[in-house]
C-alpha cells in the first residue's frame, strides 16, 4: 500500500489535474520506477469505480425523477387513453348493471308495497261498510222490536202484494200518534239539539269528520245514516261525549226513547252533570219507563230556584199535574 | 411546453461544478427534457423504455464531455446536443452483436465495420460487469464515498454527508480524503490478491 501522498499524485495525474511540467515530469518517474508504473497501472483499473458508482446513483434518481414528471408524451395517445379508460369503463359498466338490478327489483318492491296498501285499503272501507251495515240492521231490528212492544194492541195491516201461500204474513207497523209526554219533552229538545249541532259544524278528520257527517245526516233528516256515523266514534276518542250528546237526540228522533234517556244518562252522568234540564226531557220522552227518574230529577231543578230552568221545570210539572200525568 | 428558464450555460456551469448543482441540472433535464428525446427515439421506431435506457447509458460518457474544458457547443443548444447523444447511444445499442467478444460469429455476416463496432460494445459491456464485480467487494461507506466523489462531491461536502466534524489534529475533508484513498486502496488489492480481474480488466480496458 502506497503512502496518500503518492496515491493523491497518481490520481491527479490519471485525471489530467496536473499541469503540464507536473505530468512531463511524473511520467519520467513512472518510467524509471517499475514499480511506481505498476502502481499507476493498477490505480488506472479503479478509475472507473466513482464513474459506474455516479451512473448507478443516477438510474435510480432518473427513475425517481421520470416518475415525478409528466407522463410519458411519445406514448401514443389512442392506445394511452384506452388502457387508461379501459378499467374506468368496465367499472361503469358493472355499476351500471348493479344500478339496474337494483332499480328493478325497487320498482317491484314500490309496485308490490302500493297494490299491499291499496288491497288493505280497500278491504278497510270493507270492514267499515260492514259495520255500519250491521249496525243498521241492529238498529233496524231493534226499531221493529220498540214498535211491536209499543203497539202489541195494534192489528197489523195486511197487504195483499205480502201474502205468502203456506206462510206468516209480513207484519206491517201502521204510524201512530206520539204519547203527549213525548210531545212536551220534543220541543225543548229541538231547541237544545238546536244549540248542541251549532258546536260541532266545521270539524276536520278522523272522529270530528264522522260527528260532521253525523250533523249533515242529522240536518237531512237522515237519521239512521246518523245513527251509524255516531255509533263508530270509539270511547276512547275526545269526540265520544259530544257522539254520545248527539246520539241520544237521534234515538229520540228515531222514537227510541228508551235507548235515548239511556244514552244522555250516560253522556250527563259521565261528561255533563249540568245538563239535568235535558236529561229531565229525555226521561219525559220514556216517561212509562223513567217516571221515577224524571219526577226526581225535576225535584232537584225545581227545589233550587234561581238557577237555569227553574221556571221552565215549574211550568212543566204545572202543565203535567193539569194534563193528570205527575 | 418545455420550462427553460435554466440557460444552457447555467445548466453547463452547473454540470461542471459537479455536487448538489450537478444533480439539480440534471434533474431540470430530465424533467425538462425528456419528451423530447423519447419522441425522436418513438419517431424513428423506438420506444420510449428504449430511449431512456439510451440516455442513462450516455450519463457518464455526456457528463465527461461537457465537464472537458474544451467542450464547445458551437451553434447547437446543450438540449440538441444531449439530443443527438441519446440518439446515437439509442443507435448503438440497436445495433446487432455477437455472443462472444473478440469473435465474430459465422452468421448473420455484418456490413463492412459493424463487426467491429458490434465486438467494441461487446467489450464495453463486459467492463462494466468487471467494475460491478470490484465495487461487490466494497462496503457500503466505501460505495457512499466513492459515488459522491464520482459525482463531483468536493471532500467537504462528503465528510458533512457521513457526519464528520473538524477536530483539533484532523479536518473533516482530510478525513474524508483519507477514507477515499484507504476504499481505492482497498480495491487495488483485491486486484493484486486476483490477478485473473486485474489482466480481464487491463485486457478490456486496452481494447
Amino acid at each position: 500500500m502506497i503512502d496518500q501522498a503518492l496515491h493523491e499524485k497518481i490520481e491527479d495525474y490519471l485525471l489530467g489535474k496536473l499541469s503540464a511540467q507536473e505530468a512531463a515530469a511524473f511520467e519520467a518517474d513512472i518510467r524509471n520506477d517499475p514499480e511506481l508504473a505498476e502502481e499507476v497501472e493498477l490505480h488506472r483499473l479503479i478509475l472507473p469505480v466513482p464513474d459506474r458508482l455516479a451512473e448507478l446513483a443516477f438510474r435510480e434518481k432518473f427513475a425517481r425523477w421520470r416518475a415525478e414528471s409528466e407522463p410519458d408524451p411519445a406514448t401514443p395517445l389512442r392506445e394511452s387513453a384506452g388502457a387508461r379508460w379501459w378499467p374506468a369503463v368496465v367499472l361503469l359498466l358493472l355499476l351500471a348493471g348493479a344500478f339496474g338490478l337494483w332499480w328493478h327489483y325497487d320498482t317491484q318492491l314500490t309496485h308490490e308495497r302500493e297494490e299491499h296498501r291499496k288491497t288493505k285499503q280497500a278491504l278497510e272501507v270493507e270492514r267499515l261498510k260492514s259495520q255500519d251495515l250491521e249496525q243498521e240492521n241492529r238498529q233496524l231490528r231493534e226499531d221493529l222490536q220498540n214498535a211491536l212492544q209499543s203497539k202489541s194492541d195494534t192489528k197489523p195491516v195486511k197487504r195483499p202484494t205480502d201474502t205468502v201461500p203456506g206462510g206468516s204474513p209480513p207484519v206491517a207497523v201502521a204510524p201512530q200518534p206520539d204519547p203527549e209526554w213525548v210531545k212536551m219533552a220534543e220541543e225543548p229538545l229541538y231547541a237544545y239539539a238546536e244549540i248542541m249541532l251549532d258546536g260541532v259544524r266545521d270539524r276536520g278528520a278522523g272522529s270530528q269528520a264522522l260527528i260532521a257527517r253525523a250533523d249533515t245526516a242529522i240536518t237531512n233528516k237522515k237519521y239512521r245514516e246518523a245513527s251509524a256515523l255516531l255509533a263508530r266514534v270509539p270511547p276512547e276518542d275526545s269526540e265520544y261525549s259530544t257522539s254520545l250528546e248527539m246520539l241520544a237526540f237521534v234515538q229520540f228522533k228515531r222514537k227510541q226513547y228508551a235507548e235515548a234517556a239511556k244514552t244522555f244518562e250516560k253522556y250527563y252522568k259521565e261528561y255533563n252533570k249540568k245538563a239535568d234540564w235535558s236529561l229531565c226531557l229525555y226521561y219525559l220522552g220514556d216517561y212509562p219507563r223513567h217516571k221515577a227518574e224524571f219526577k226526581a230529577l225535576l225535584g232537584t231543578i225545581i227545589a233550587t230556584p234561581g238557577r237555569p230552568m227553574h221556571a221552565k221545570a215549574v211550568a212543566l210539572k204545572a202543565e203535567m199535574a193539569r194534563r193528570g200525568l205527575w | 411546453m418545455y420550462n427553460n428558464d435554466r440557460t444552457d450555460d447555467d445548466l453547463l456551469d452547473a454540470l461542471r461544478r459537479g455536487g448538489g448543482a450537478r444533480e439539480r441540472a440534471w434533474e431540470f433535464i430530465c424533467k425538462n427534457w425528456r419528451g423530447v428525446w423519447v419522441g425522436t427515439v418513438v419517431n424513428r421506431g423506438g420506444t420510449p423504455e428504449d430511449a431512456d435506457e439510451a440516455f442513462q447509458s450516455m450519463y457518464i460518457k455526456f457528463q465527461g464531455a461537457v465537464t472537458d474544458p474544451d467542450f464547445v457547443l458551437h451553434s447547437a443548444t446543450l438540449r440538441t446536443y444531449l439530443v443527438q447523444s441519446v440518439l446515437n447511444e439509442w443507435v448503438r445499442q440497436r445495433r446487432p452483436r455477437p455472443s462472444t467478444p473478440g469473435v465474430a460469429e459465422p452468421g448473420p455476416q455484418f456490413p463492412e465495420g459493424q463487426a467491429e463496432r458490434a465486438d467494441k460494445d461487446i467489450r464495453r459491456e463486459e467492463l462494466t460487469k468487471a467494475v460491478d464485480a470490484l465495487i461487490n467487494t466494497l462496503g457500503k461507506r466505501c460505495r457512499r464515498i466513492l459515488r459522491m466523489f464520482g459525482e463531483g462531491y468536493g471532500m467537504d461536502e462528503i465528510a458533512e454527508a457521513e457526519g464528520w466534524k473538524d477536530t483539533k489534529k484532523v479536518k473533516k475533508e482530510e478525513k474524508a480524503r483519507k477514507k477515499k484513498y484507504e476504499c481505492q486502496e482497498k480495491l487495488k488489492k483485491h486486484l493484486q490478491e486476483n490477478p485473473g480481474l486485474a489482466n480481464h480488466l487491463k485486457d478490456l480496458r486496452n481494447d
